[in-house]
């Protein structure tokens, strides 16, 4: 993992949201996440975890088991899919690397994944909610 | 830094960019930083930091000396981001350059100024003329000579005199070191001698080899190896031995069903051994768990299937400038089963010398979808294919054959004959079309743009700590829309 460039990204997270990064665990915990319509309750925790390949390869993004969604349990949310060392009725895995966003290395960060999981669970029913994000 | 002889690691492409930068064409001295990653008595050449004319107090022809704030910032940088400073000058009317006296007392000078400032700082100095260089870093308040060693010495535009490999055989370093005749090399070796000279055999002898992957590409490359007269090696690989590998792993048996794969290799490299009195280390682990037990190796051969760990493997050796050898093996087929079709049946061997050519990453053989999928535990990938994020085929086992498998494995070694020996310039890339009979050799270049080993990268950062935090959790903490 590039640990220089992913505490630069961490500490520019931290400047938008109270923030717990964690270097040896490869976490990231946005405290106080704002959550778009629909969902409940609306300020919570949203948590990614570091692949040991960041950021040649995305985060994985895991949202609180008790969130939920006004019109029932979108797809791309998978229940009771913990992050490794997490209990498992914590957390849920929000499967937004299947959503073939055009996650590029060389310049996206933290801050433009916490943009694409806005967008992703603004529209959370979407086969790529990528495509209805504004540029 | 231990006792033993620092030594400075530099790419090739470092070295030529510093050329370019200190040596030009009006003979006036010139100055810039050397960034370097600490890696115990290494100091890892990182990236050139030269600054413009207008940053220079003095640029003459017997003196050059940088703009105080600049020489403060490059520190600043340095420290921000856990590297060394090598302040490096050039002697551009010198082939051979040494410290001057004038030279010495200003490093007597820095070394005052940044230890008031910093404890126990890692730091050198060097100084290059047209054709050599000469290099010291600090060790407990003194400065030691420390020899340099180039990356991928045959990639420089010109040689460095007096530059040491790093698989010169040991005594070459320390002259009061015992005479070491040839070991029982010119006898049982005595068809390798031939072929790749005695300096070449001990070269190979004294080299520490790590092979990661003890499938069917790893366990004929560790043989071969081993064969080769490869003493000092470790293999690793998590995976036990299952019926399907019996027809491509080298040594591994029926009775060795369901036992570590690196068990099953590690009984057969001792019975390979022509001399058996070398040192062959296992590590039963994903790579990613034992990856300090690399810091111990010359070099690393990759030889897996998971696109992650060959990632991973390019990574470490871009942090500490380390040779990484990919071997790899691709067998494509179309249609299906009753009316199958081999279309294409490759194989390949890339080396990575970090800073002289492209790494993996350069290439863009980074695949994130493969990679994702590795990453996967069994219920998520279940849990994914039910949804069908993951296509069928991407879990299905690859096609794979020993005979593809061994071409391979021998040009790995091959490759890594030539760069240990140095009998021969090793290629950066081999490509061999199995179905065409075709083997072609690729001359890459590495990527200032490249997320890894470019510009922004990690290239001889070795490996650093920036620690962890809590920002503020209180109610009324900022809760922005992502914007």
């Amino acid at each position: 993992m590039h640990r220089g460039r992913a505490y630069t990204e961490a500490n520019a997270l931290g400047e938008r949201y109270p923030v717990y990064y964690s270097e040896d665990e490869r976490r990231i915990v946005i405290r106080r996440f704002r959550y778009p319509d629909g969902w409940s309750p609306r300020f919570a925790e949203l948590r990614y975890e570091l692949p040991n390949t960041y950021p040649r390869d995305m985060p994985a993004a895991y949202v609180p088991a008790a969130l939920s969604y006004e019109s029932g349990s979108p797809e791309h949310l998978m229940r009771y899919s913990s992050p490794p060392g997490a209990d498992g009725d914590e957390w849920s895995k929000w499967c937004i690397e299947n959503h073939a966003s055009s996650w590029n290395p060389e310049q996206d960060s933290l801050l433009k994944f916490t943009q694409l999981m806005y967008a992703s669970l603004s529209h959370p029913n979407a086969d790529n909610p990528f495509e209805v994000m504004e540029p | 830094m231990t006792s033993q002889q620092p030594r400075l690691v530099v790419p090739a492409g470092v070295l030529d960019g510093l050329r370019d930068a200190l040596l030009r064409a009006d003979g006036d001295e010139r100055f810039a930083f050397v960034y370097c990653g600490d890696h115990g008595r290494r100091l890892l050449a990182s990236r050139v930091v030269a600054p413009e004319d207008d940053r220079m107090a003095v640029t003459e022809r017997t003196a050059c000396r940088p703009d105080p704030a600049f020489e403060r910032e490059c520190i600043g940088a340095c420290v921000e981001e856990q590297l060394a400073p090598l302040l490096v000058h050039s002697h551009p009317f010198a082939e051979s350059p040494a410290f001057s006296g004038r030279d010495v007392a200003r490093m007597d000078d820095f070394r005052g100024w940044l230890t008031g400032l910093y404890d126990d700082p890692t730091y050198g100095f060097a100084v290059l003329g047209q054709s050599d260089a000469e290099a010291v870093v600090d060790v407990d308040g003194q400065f030691a000579d420390a020899r340099v060693e180039v990356l991928a010495p045959w990639k420089l535009d010109a040689a460095l005199p007096s530059a040491v490999s790093r698989f010169d055989p040991p005594g070459r370093d320390h002259a009061d070191a015992p005479d070491r005749d040839a070991d029982g090399v010119a006898g049982t070796y005595d068809r390798n001698v031939r072929a790749v000279t005695e300096d070449g055999q001990r070269r190979l002898s004294s080299a520490a080899v790590a092979v990661v992957g003890a499938g069917g590409v790893g366990s004929m490359v560790a043989e071969q190896l081993v064969r080769l007269g490869v003493t000092d090696l470790l293999v690793v690989d998590p995976d036990e031995v299952e019926t399907t590998n019996l027809p491509r792993t080298v040594g591994a048996y029926d009775h060795h069903v369901g036992k570590p794969k690196v068990d099953a290799l590690r009984e057969h490299l001792w019975k390979s051994s022509p001399t058996a009195d070398g040192t062959i280390a296992t590590a039963h682990a994903p790579v990613e768990d034992v990856a300090e037990r690399l810091d111990d190796y010359d070099l690393v051969v990759g030889c897996v299937d998971r696109v992650s760990t060959r990632s991973f493997l390019n990574e470490y050796a871009v942090k500490h400038l380390t040779y990484y050898v990919d071997a790899g093996v691709r067998i494509d087929v179309d249609g299906d089963e009753g009316a199958r079709t081999t279309t294409a049946m490759t194989g390949y061997v890339q080396l990575v010398a970090p800073g002289a050519n492209a790494c993996f990453d350069c290439l863009g053989r980074h695949a994130p979808g493969a990679s994702h999928v590795e990453r996967l535990s069994p219920e998520e990938r279940a849990a994914e294919r039910e949804r069908g994020y993951i296509a069928d085929e991407a879990l299905a086992p690859e096609p794979a054959v020993v005979h593809l498998n061994g071409v391979v494995a021998s040009k790995a070694v091959s490759v890594v004959s030539k760069l240990v020996t140095g009998h021969a310039a090793p290629p950066d890339f081999v490509r061999y079309d199995d179905l065409e009979n075709d083997m072609t050799e690729l001359t890459t270049e590495p990527s200032e743009r490249c997320p890894t080993c470019g510009e922004d990268g990690l290239r001889g950062v070795g490996r650093r700590s920036f620690g962890s935090f809590e920002t503020a959790t209180e109610d009324d903490a900022p809760t922005q829309t992502p914007q």
